[in-house]
């Protein structure tokens, strides 16, 4: 029986590990192109006491085992790719991609992240580097003499020179896509980087072969909903509160059994 | 002490335990739970009790078998492209190197060759060998129709193996989600199972139902305990008005 103390003890876990989860989602509702995540759970292996099929009698096999299960263990934490919806805020380097794909952003190391936070800014060079100041990949620069920057649906960026009626392009940003978005890994500051499980990036020009489109002038918010984060969040803190209560239910019958023993 | 009573106290444990595995799992997607004793119809007190025995500790918690509530669990919408919930008796088939696995977890994923797996990293089962989406298509696009057949834009791209078990009771939880087939049995293609894109199935444990059984079971081990201490006859009739 005691053993039921532990299963009921990964239940409270896992409940935890959920609360924590819809926690950061939680915090995350209003940051750009914040994708939730989940925790995917599966049952823990079980103790088989008696083997289904042995004979019970000649010729008579047991219709079903007698198994006892181990709780619950959480297998993945699963970040949700869907599309948050695209606020518009005017400025000319937000940018916001409508479908599938990552910004790629150069970190001073050399090494390549991933964003779908597309609120880019100028730095001092006129580079186009992301709010926390790390270049975008492929580097675009902006003419000091620029009066308006247009970003098109295919990524190219278009400025307008000083007096010129007619812009100008100046650089283009590409956008790159996984195999297997859901294996990046979260390096925080809205930065996802490769790992083996996603896949090597696959660069392309945004709008074409599957890849989403850029919209400028627009961020992608966060695709949190918080109904949604609310309702699993009472969920759990209620599956929390019944995997207490199974183990104040086991509590109580060891304490009959000891007081047996008086 | 009677060994009848050693008996059902065990029986009692094992039932405890088996609430406390569903418990843990109430939120555990595609997750069936175990039917206790405690959870089914009350048990018929008094027939085909023709042995003293049974009719003292009366407790059906001794017979120590249990089995799997298929029952159908809540389809819970997520609008993940690659979340799956089948609706009716059917199952996923996952392939391991011991051979296929069944489930009904449908919270799939691709890995980095673009074939679609379970959480475990398993490979799901397509009509035709493993499902691997195209490079060139976005997740967001791929659509799962309700007989499991995968396109995406119109472009097919496979379809999932669904399958129903005639008795779906030769099936063992294995852990991870997943159920073996015990023995030679085979599944048949699925005939009355429809797949749901963007849906989660949710675990079929009834917390109140549950609950209810844990305080059962609480209360007859602590009167099973008083029979032991008192090993009178006054522990009969104690065990008739627990089992009433």
């Amino acid at each position: 029986m005691l053993r039921a103390f532990s299963t009921a003890a990964t239940g409270m876990t896992a409940q935890q590990m959920t609360v924590n989860t819809i926690a950061n989602n939680l915090a995350n509702m209003n940051t750009a192109g914040f994708k939730r995540t989940m925790i995917d759970f599966q049952d823990l292996v079980y103790l088989r006491l008696q083997e289904p099929g042995r004979e019970v009698a000649a010729g008579i096999e047991a219709p079903t085992g007698f198994e006892l299960g181990s709780g619950v263990r959480p297998a993945s934490t699963l970040r949700i790719f869907t599309q948050g919806e695209l606020e518009n805020t005017g400025r000319d380097l937000d940018l916001a991609i409508l479908g599938d794909g990552f910004f790629t952003v150069l970190m001073p190391g050399g090494e390549k992240r991933y964003t779908r936070d597309g609120s880019f800014r100028i730095n001092a060079n006129g580079e186009v580097v992301t709010a926390s100041g790390y270049q975008v990949e492929p580097g675009v620069t902006i003419p000091s003499d620029a009066r308006s920057i247009a970003v098109g649906a295919d990524g190219t960026v278009n400025v307008f020179k000083g007096a010129e009626n007619t812009a100008s392009q100046v650089g283009t940003i590409q956008l790159v896509r996984f195999p297997n978005a859901s294996g990046l890994s979260s390096e925080g500051g809205n930065l996802l980087a490769e790992t083996p499980a996603s896949g090597t990036a696959v660069e392309g020009t945004a709008g074409e072969e599957g890849f989403g489109s850029i919209q400028g002038g627009f961020l992608e918010r966060s695709n949190v909903q918080m109904v949604t984060e609310l309702v699993n969040l009472i969920t759990a803190q209620r599956a929390y509160e019944i995997n207490a209560r199974a183990i104040r239910a086991g509590d109580e019958m060891l304490q009959t059994a000891n007081n047996l023993v008086r | 002490m009677s060994s009848e009573t050693i008996s059902a106290l065990t029986g009692l444990g094992h039932e405890y335990e088996a609430i406390a595995h569903n418990l843990a799992n109430a939120n555990t997607v595609g997750f069936k739970r175990k039917i206790g004793v405690f959870t089914q119809e009350p048990p018929k007190v008094g027939v085909g009790a023709d042995t003293s025995a049974s009719s003292t500790s009366a407790l059906p918690a001794t017979k120590a078998t249990s089995a799997i509530d298929f029952s159908q669990g809540r389809l819970v919408q997520t609008g993940r492209s690659l979340d799956v919930a089948l609706s009716g008796k059917g199952f996923f088939v996952l392939e391991t190197s011991e051979g296929e696995r069944y489930t009904r977890n449908g919270v799939f994923r691709v890995n980095s060759r673009g074939q679609l797996v379970d959480a475990s990293g398993r490979s799901v089962a397509g009509a035709g060998g493993p499902v691997v989406l195209p490079p060139s298509i976005s997740q967001m696009a791929v659509e799962i129709g309700s007989d499991g057949r995968i396109s995406a834009g119109g472009t097919p791209i496979g379809a999932l193996r669904i399958v129903e078990f005639e008795d779906p009771s030769v099936l063992q939880p294995e852990g991870m989600g997943a159920f073996v087939a015990k023995g030679r049995a085979r599944p048949g293609p699925a005939v009355e199972t429809t797949a749901q894109q963007g849906f989660q199935e949710a675990s079929n444990v009834d917390a109140v139902r549950e609950l209810v059984a844990l305080i059962k079971v609480t209360r007859l081990y602590q009167a099973n305990v008083q029979v032991m201490a008192s090993k009178s006859d006054r522990g009969k009739d104690l065990m008739r008005v627990a089992m009433a």
